[in-house]
């Protein structure tokens, strides 16, 4: 059944070419044959037709003059002839008029009657009848008969060279096709070969040779493509194998640096709840002072303002002018102390203003030093960049840190302040974004800080000291937290302590704002004092009549309005109101002084609280006061407030 | 008596087929039959000269003097076509009468006249046929005779030079040339 399939391909190939060329050598014989046969044919029937059409021409006359004789002496005359067996004339009735039987042939042959036109070949012989025409008018018929056999003889001598010409082409085929064919076998068996021996060996360094640029040769090239391939895939294979653990060293090594990476994020974090807790606990603080802080400072107020009074009712020198003094200090410090924790309060957000920081700092430093043997050193970069900061709590901060170091430093020595422009990027201090900050950083040689209380030093209530409130150092951290910035600190036990503060730099320059120089002078105006708590308008009262105004009370927003009305009616309207920002249970200054400012949008408000940073003592003119005073004031103060506003009012009147 | 009857019977049969061949002989043209079909043959043998009327005729004029000896005859060949025309026969009852003739036929009646008529005719281009070979040694073109009880042609070339027509040389090898008679 396979058994093409099982031959060599050799065998294959000249068996296909002798197949292909053998048939096509016979087919072209055959046709050949054929053809020549047709030829042949052709040509005896035209030359049969021919000379049938001479013979009717000729006997024309014969045959319409009815002459037989003449008609049977023409068709003698085919005699020359020899394939010519015989011929006969039909006259118009179609009897044989004249007739020619070949010599050898008489007796055996047998005339046909007359038959329609045409030739016909038989078995040996070609027949041919024509119709004879005179005038267009047939007048009779020749009929003739073609001796066959020497076509025959000549076809099968014509097969017989064919046959020979065939065999011999087939054997010089045979011969070339048995040489020719290694051409194409040559090069694939030793494709063949070359897979074969790769097989056997697994060397695939081997290549088969090319010996054309044809399909053969390009099924070659790929083979060693794909050789090189292979040979390529387990060269990498093999490197592969290699690298892996390479690779897997360089992993291992990755992952363990993340792991790092994920542990420093983990200590970060720690320190953010750590601050955040710090935070919190600050604000817990700041909301218990906040709420004692408005009653202590009408206290305060009372205290204050009644000392201040009565010292100016003392001769300055007495023994009670002393003890007022004494009285005055302690109240000086318990509204430092209230000042303090108010920081904390949510409510005591820093009033800010673009500031030349350099000032506060040294002025708060020299200040805190002032009878200390430590000395200050200053190093202030040129061009600092602007900061917006509430002077008064950078001041505190720079203070508290100054008698912190000054404390470390019993035995005097340089306290060293620096400030200068940093830019932050990304990271570099953990609670603060990247961007422009000044540095201060405040450096001592003290005993420094031990590690374990270095973590709690922001802590309220944290202190090593004797006497410490535990507070500065909260307070400083609190100060900076809400203007922006962070506080850090590095300490070593013995060699000192270096506090560092970034504050962000402002986009605004400095404004010198020049405080009007104000004076003592005695003033004059009515004035219309409205607090809840009465010993607080007293004091005031006191305060004010003592340098010359006229007051007038009220308890709440709207007795202020009904007083500020009635008195404008009776055409002695008053020049200012303070009034007290919070009034339990009342109309307080906020609300009364828009009501205020609609009956007379000229009148001169000045808003008094406890909680000095709260947004609207912050920002007073911003809703609708004139100015601010900050409960408790000392009688100067107070009156110092009064003027400027009732100066204000002179000055918008020029 | 078997004998006799088989007799009777083929007499018979030898008889109807007797009959039968004399029908056939019936059959067989008769001579004047055998003379008008080659008449009009003698049309198809025959070139008139290039200026006769013969070409701008649409007929061809077949005219017989005399008395017409076909006795029916020329019914086979009368209005037949040949050449393209049509063949048209009169007879002409006195020689001086017939014009236009391209055929004309003497018959043996006026053998006597053959000489005359002969000269009568002044055009050329008609092709005179006589009754007789005689007639054609006297001047006619084509004279016809019997030979082994079969209709022959004699042919006068020098007639038929001076009457400018051409015989066909298939004609020719058919007929007996014959010599005018010396005057």
């Amino acid at each position: 059944m396979n058994t093409f399939g099982d031959i060599s391909i050799k065998r294959k190939l000249t068996f296909i070419i002798m197949v292909t060329s053998t048939v096509a050598l016979l087919l072209a014989g055959v046709a050949y044959v054929f053809y020549d046969v047709l030829t042949m044919r052709d040509a005896m029937v035209q030359n049969v037709s021919m000379l049938s059409e001479i013979i009717g021409a000729n006997s024309t006359a014969d045959l319409v003059f009815n002459d037989q004789r003449s008609a049977t002496e023409n068709l003698a005359k085919l005699s020359v002839n020899p394939h010519i067996v015989a011929s006969c004339i039909y006259n118009r009735k179609g009897e044989i008029f004249a007739s020619y039987v070949r010599l050898n042939k008489v007796g055996k042959l047998h005339l046909p009657a007359l038959h329609k036109d045409g030739h016909q070949f038989e078995t040996d012989s070609l027949t041919q009848f024509k119709r004879i025409y005179l005038d267009n008018k047939p007048i009779g018929a020749v009929y003739l008969q073609f001796d066959l056999s020497d076509l025959h003889a000549s076809v099968l001598r014509f097969v017989l060279i064919v046959l020979v010409i065939v065999l011999s082409a087939s054997a010089i085929a045979l011969l070339l096709s048995s040489r020719l064919q290694k051409l194409i076998s040559q090069p694939l068996l030793g494709l063949a070969e070359t897979a074969k021996t790769i097989a056997h060996e697994k060397d695939y360094s081997l290549r088969a040779e090319k010996q054309s640029r044809d399909e053969i040769g390009t099924l070659i090239d790929n083979f060693n493509d794909m050789l090189e391939q292979i040979q390529d895939r387990d060269t990498r294979l093999a490197r592969h194998s290699e690298q892996l653990e390479d690779e897997v060293t360089l992993r291992t090594a990755e992952l363990k640096k993340a792991n790092e990476a994920l542990r420093a994020q983990i200590a970060e974090k720690q320190l953010i709840e750590e601050e955040l807790f710090r935070t919190r606990n600050l604000e817990s603080l700041g909301i218990l002072a906040g709420g004692i802080a408005h009653d202590f400072n009408n206290l305060l107020t009372a205290i204050l303002g009644n000392s201040s009074l009565a010292k100016i009712t003392t001769e300055p020198g007495s023994k009670l002018y002393t003890r007022l003094e004494e009285v005055e200090k302690a109240s000086i410090r318990a509204r430092d102390l209230t000042q303090q924790l108010l920081t904390f309060a949510k409510g005591g957000a820093p009033i800010k203003k673009v500031t030349s920081i350099p000032d506060v700092i040294c002025d708060s430093a020299r200040f805190a030093l002032r009878g200390s043997n430590l000395r200050c050193s200053f190093t202030i970069m040129e061009e600092l960049w602007p900061v917006e900061v509430d002077e008064g709590q950078i001041s505190q901060v720079i203070s508290n840190l100054a008698i912190n170091a000054d404390q470390a430093m019993p035995e005097g020595g340089i306290l060293e302040i620096s400030v200068k422009n940093v830019t932050l990027v990304q990271g570099e201090i953990v609670t603060l974004p990247p961007g422009r900050y000044i540095s201060i950083s405040i450096e001592d040689r003290g005993i420094g800080i031990s590690k374990e209380h270095l973590s709690k030093i922001f802590t309220p209530y944290f202190t090593t000291k004797q006497k410490g409130s535990g507070l500065g150092l909260a307070t400083c951290f609190s100060i900076i937290k809400k203007h922006g910035g962070a506080i850090a600190v590095e300490s070593q036990l013995g060699a000192g302590t270096t506090f560092r503060i970034y504050l962000p730099a402002s986009e605004n320059a400095v404004q010198r704002i020049e405080n009007g120089t104000s004076s003592t002078i005695a003033g004059c105006g009515r004035i219309l004092i409205m607090d809840d708590e009465e010993y607080v308008r007293n004091t005031a009262g006191e305060m004010l009549s003592h340098f010359g105004y006229q007051v007038g009370y009220a308890n709440d927003g709207a007795e202020a309005i009904d007083r500020y009305i009635k008195a404008k009616e009776s055409g002695e309207p008053y020049d200012a109101v303070i009034l007290d920002l919070t009034i339990p249970g009342g109309m307080g200054g906020e609300a009364t002084v828009q009501k205020l400012l609609d009956i007379d949008p000229e009148v001169k408000a000045i808003v008094s609280s406890g909680y000095a940073q709260g947004p609207i003592m912050a920002d007073f003119s911003a809703y609708g006061f004139q100015g601010m005073i900050a409960k408790p004031y000392q009688a100067e103060e107070l009156v110092r407030v009064v003027q400027n506003v009732l100066n204000q009012s002179n000055q918008a009147e020029k | 008596m078997n004998r006799l009857v088989l007799k009777i019977t083929l007499f018979f049969c030898l008889t109807a087929f007797g009959v039968a061949d004399v029908s056939a002989q019936e059959q067989k043209p008769g001579e004047y039959q055998v003379k008008a079909l080659f008449l009009y043959n003698f049309i198809n043998f025959v070139d008139w000269p290039a200026d006769s009327s013969f070409y701008k005729s649409p007929t061809i004029n077949f005219c017989i003097i005399g008395e017409d000896p076909f006795d029916g005859a020329l019914d086979e060949i009368r209005d037949e076509t040949v050449k393209g025309k049509t063949l048209t026969i009169k007879i002409y009852r006195s020689f001086e009468e017939p014009r236009g003739c391209h055929l004309l036929f003497i018959p043996a009646s006026e053998n006597n006249r053959t000489g005359q008529i002969l000269r009568s005719i002044r055009e050329t281009g008609v092709l005179t046929v006589a009754d007789t070979e005689d007639s054609a040694r006297q001047g006619a073109i084509i004279g016809f005779f019997m030979e082994h009880n079969k209709v022959r042609f004699a042919v006068n070339l020098d007639a038929a030079r001076k009457a400018r027509l051409i015989i066909r040389a298939k004609l020719l090898k058919l007929a007996r040339i014959v010599k005018p008679a010396a005057d």
